[in-house]
């Protein structure tokens, strides 16, 4: 991707703001690949992307991977197709599920993005950044159709939560459409973050 | 008075004690006083002010 291009609408200021800001994304299901895709064309090049699974073909009606990536982990999957759009993009792929254990490895983002289904976890990588004050991206209540309008962003200093905190997966059908709609809104909670100050 | 998600509340105690009062589940929540993070082990010792904006968050599945 030549940078030239974001320079239409966005300052070199801005534009450096961005590069340099790291962002890891934990869970590249259908949040997590879809964010990464809109981080990337957004002029974003350092991203961590953490997940432990799969591409199955159940995956494909909500997360941004194609039949060709079937059967590969979802971080080298996802690494291949953000590299289409921008090569000089710096991805690091760490292959592990997120647990109290390891959740370290979260220390050395700038933003991180959580996009990860499990509520539990969810809980714990948000308290985990807050206690560490890293600034964090989270979702919650993703799932259903027709009700966008009740998609909710909380925010305070360090964080933000969109969502429309009531519908779960385990109640409700995560389809695309409400999936990508959180999806982008965390995104452009990230660039609120990086470049809000500048508005 | 104070204000619990939007609803005014008439309440003399901790946070901790006013989610038992109201029934509500601690597992996977997230309590915001005036908009800011109030740490889970900060929830038995803050008491509630009149002028408190308290917001209690849910986690819920889904990514």
């Amino acid at each position: 991707m030549n940078e030239n291009i974001l320079l239409n609408y966005l300052t070199l200021k801005q534009i450096d703001k961005i590069k340099n800001t790291s962002i890891t994304i934990v869970g590249c299901g259908g949040l997590g690949s879809n964010i990464s895709k809109i981080l990337i064309r957004t002029g974003f090049e350092n991203l961590t992307l953490i997940d432990f699974d799969y591409v199955e073909e159940k995956n494909l009606i909500r997360q941004d991977y194609c039949k060709c990536h079937i059967g590969m982990l979802k971080t080298q999957a996802l690494k291949e197709n953000l590299l289409q759009i921008n090569e000089k993009s710096n991805l690091e792929i760490i292959n592990i599920k997120i647990n109290e254990k390891n959740i370290d490895i979260l220390k050395s983002a700038d933003i991180v993005v959580e996009a990860v289904d499990d509520v539990h976890i969810k809980r714990t990588i948000f308290e985990f950044c807050i206690n560490y004050n890293i600034k964090i991206v989270s979702a919650s209540g993703i799932a259903g159709f027709g009700d966008c309008e009740n998609i909710k962003i909380k925010r305070g200093k360090n964080f933000s939560i969109v969502g429309d905190f009531k519908k779960s997966v385990e109640n409700f059908s995560p389809l695309m459409p409400k999936v990508c709609a959180v999806a982008s809104i965390q995104a452009d909670e990230v660039l609120r973050m990086v470049i809000g100050d500048e508005v | 008075m104070a204000l619990l998600n939007d609803e005014k509340i008439d309440f003399e105690g901790t946070v901790l004690e006013l989610l038992e009062k109201e029934g509500i589940n601690k597992e996977n929540i997230v309590v915001l006083v005036n908009s800011e993070i109030l740490k889970r082990e900060l929830w038995s010792e803050r008491k509630i002010k009149k002028e408190d904006y308290i917001e209690v968050v849910s986690f819920v599945g889904g990514g």
